[in-house]
């Protein structure tokens, strides 16, 4: 009869996804932020270390690539994305026509170790968007499941 | 907007303040389990340590990281409801119905020899809302006014049922996942090989996913509670799907439940293994006159959603599982018991059909005998 105990168990799992995705395009917009050295001196609290952005960089390309399968539909489970909401995440990236050619560029990027761009933290904003979106979703889901 | 955002995180800390103080008040009921109520202070009090952190790191001053805190927020908006739907509501409303169901509990627990931590069961629930249970809070909510009751009451072990798989998973399913994913493998081969409709292909997927994310859960849950009180769980299922009905419901899965239909199918069968079979014959004539009554349509392909063998698979490991973890069958428990809680919650829907006008008095007398069962221990 609980329909809580399935929800809440793939409301926690994406809830992790959208913390790791968010704290990690927060790594890389202060870097960006950084790179600007008028900003710099503004906010002189700002930082981000050596390590933060390694990790960050290792949870994007590991999110963008299962990304990618998925619009490729070469996987039909995700380990960031909960089976209860896969299907309409897959639909939601597919109204984005250029995702998957942005989404490559950015992968190849991060692998060489390039510099995150602006466009790249845009492309980065649209998924994380989509992701807070399905969140949002989920938990009004849970809040409202029946017995 | 630096300040906008800069004061609702604020805002969200004095909401925990205040939430940590209603918990610290000398009125909170002393029956309520003190581990759950220290680790509800310690959830507000580890969200109340990362709002802080936050506000102290710099991050809110800063426009152009606005959207990610909002995101921040949102996320840890939603942590605070969900502690305070599931844990700070059940402690803040524990009352006498609650303790009457703690002793309850603990009663059937010892009936059906349950050797896990017992979950605290509160009435926050609503008669729509029905039962649920949330294993990760040992939590079940049952609707108020439910110690009234009786004849939902099975229910109440189906959501045992979810805590005893959390904690039993691999022992109850068994190797029931290989078996769905080759049925399902087989079958889309075949849409190849026979060409059949390609459409078939995602469908197959679908329900192949729904199997393993959902409803292996929910069968087990059924197969759980069928063991542990027999019969009256097919009765209380049988009312339960009275309400899909009226929705065309009854052959209708959802990511997280299967159809009515295939769960009555599988609680049939266990009561079969188990030699219920005067009572099946009932219940499966008491069925079948639903089925034509309420006339619900079978979808397209619905003899590939829920083969009965699969059904079959997973209600014999999870008969073998329930042994295996020593939990005590229905009969044995009235071999063993005389009149356990689970005899009464069966006697309530034979006393029903054979005088219904009169079942609200024998419902008040069963609830007193219990009573009395529980207060006696």
């Amino acid at each position: 009869m609980s329909d809580i105990s399935v929800l809440s168990n793939q409301y926690e799992q994406l809830v992790a996804t959208s913390d790791k995705v968010n704290n990690s395009v927060i790594a890389f917009k202060k870097k960006s932020l950084l790179d600007d050295a008028a900003t710099k001196a503004k906010y002189p609290k700002l930082s981000i270390s050596t390590e933060e952005l390694a990790t960050a960089k290792q949870i994007l390309l590991l999110f963008l690539e299962n990304i990618i399968k998925l619009i490729e539909n070469d996987s039909l489970e995700s380990d960031f994305i909960p089976a209860i909401i896969l299907d309409d995440y897959k639909t939601r990236l597919s109204f984005k026509p250029y995702l998957k050619d942005d989404l490559k560029k950015l992968i190849s990027e991060l692998k060489q170790n390039q510099q995150v761009t602006e466009d790249d933290i845009e492309v980065l904003d649209s998924i994380l968007s989509i992701l807070d979106n399905e969140r949002s979703i989920l938990f009004r889901k849970l809040r409202t499941a029946r017995g | 907007m630096i300040s906008f955002v800069k004061g609702i995180f604020y805002d969200q800390s004095n909401r925990v303040t205040k939430m940590l103080s209603d918990l610290a008040s000398p009125q909170i009921n002393g029956e309520i389990d003190r581990a759950f109520l220290d680790k509800t202070i310690q959830m507000l009090e580890d969200l109340n340590a990362e709002i802080q952190i936050l506000a102290n790191s710099g991050d809110l001053d800063i426009d152009a990281l606005a959207p990610y805190n909002i995101i921040r927020y949102n996320t840890f908006h939603e942590r605070l409801l969900t502690i305070e739907l599931f844990r700070y509501l059940v402690i803040i409303n524990y009352g006498s119905p609650e303790e009457y169901f703690k002793k309850k509990i603990s009663r059937i627990y010892t009936e059906v020899n349950c050797m896990q931590k017992q979950p605290i069961v509160t009435t926050i629930s609503n008669s729509q809302d029905y039962y649920w249970a949330l294993p990760s809070y040992d939590v079940i909510a049952v609707p108020k006014g439910e110690q009234r009751n009786l004849l939902n009451l099975p229910d109440l072990y189906h959501e045992m049922g979810h805590l005893v798989y959390n904690q039993h998973e691999v022992y109850l399913k068994g190797g029931i996942e290989p078996v769905i994913n080759q049925y399902y493998n087989d079958e889309m081969q075949r849409v190849l090989t026979e060409q059949r409709d390609p459409k078939l292909i995602p469908f197959f997927r679908e329900k192949n996913q729904r199997w393993i994310s959902g409803w292996i859960m929910e069968f087990t849950c059924d197969f759980i509670a069928t063991y542990l009180v027999g019969p009256a769980y097919a009765w209380t299922n049988m009312k339960l799907t009275t309400l899909s009905s009226s929705n065309d419901r009854v052959y209708k899965d959802i990511p997280s439940h299967p159809s009515d239909e295939a769960r009555m199918r599988g609680i049939f069968y266990i009561l079969e293994q188990m030699g219920h079979n005067a009572e099946v014959t009932q219940l499966k004539s008491s069925w079948q006159d639903f089925l034509t009554a309420t006339n619900n349509p079978i979808p397209a392909n619905y003899n590939y959603i829920f083969p009965q063998r699969i059904i079959e698979h997973l209600a014999n490991n999870v008969l073998s599982g329930c042994q295996a973890i020593g939990l005590i069958a229905y009969n044995e428990q009235i071999r063993k018991f005389g009149k356990p809680i689970s005899k009464i919650l069966n006697d309530a829907w034979y006393e029903l059909f054979r005088n219904p006008a009169g079942f609200k008095g024998w419902e008040e007398e069963r609830i007193s005998e219990i009573n009395g069962l529980i207060e006696r221990r």
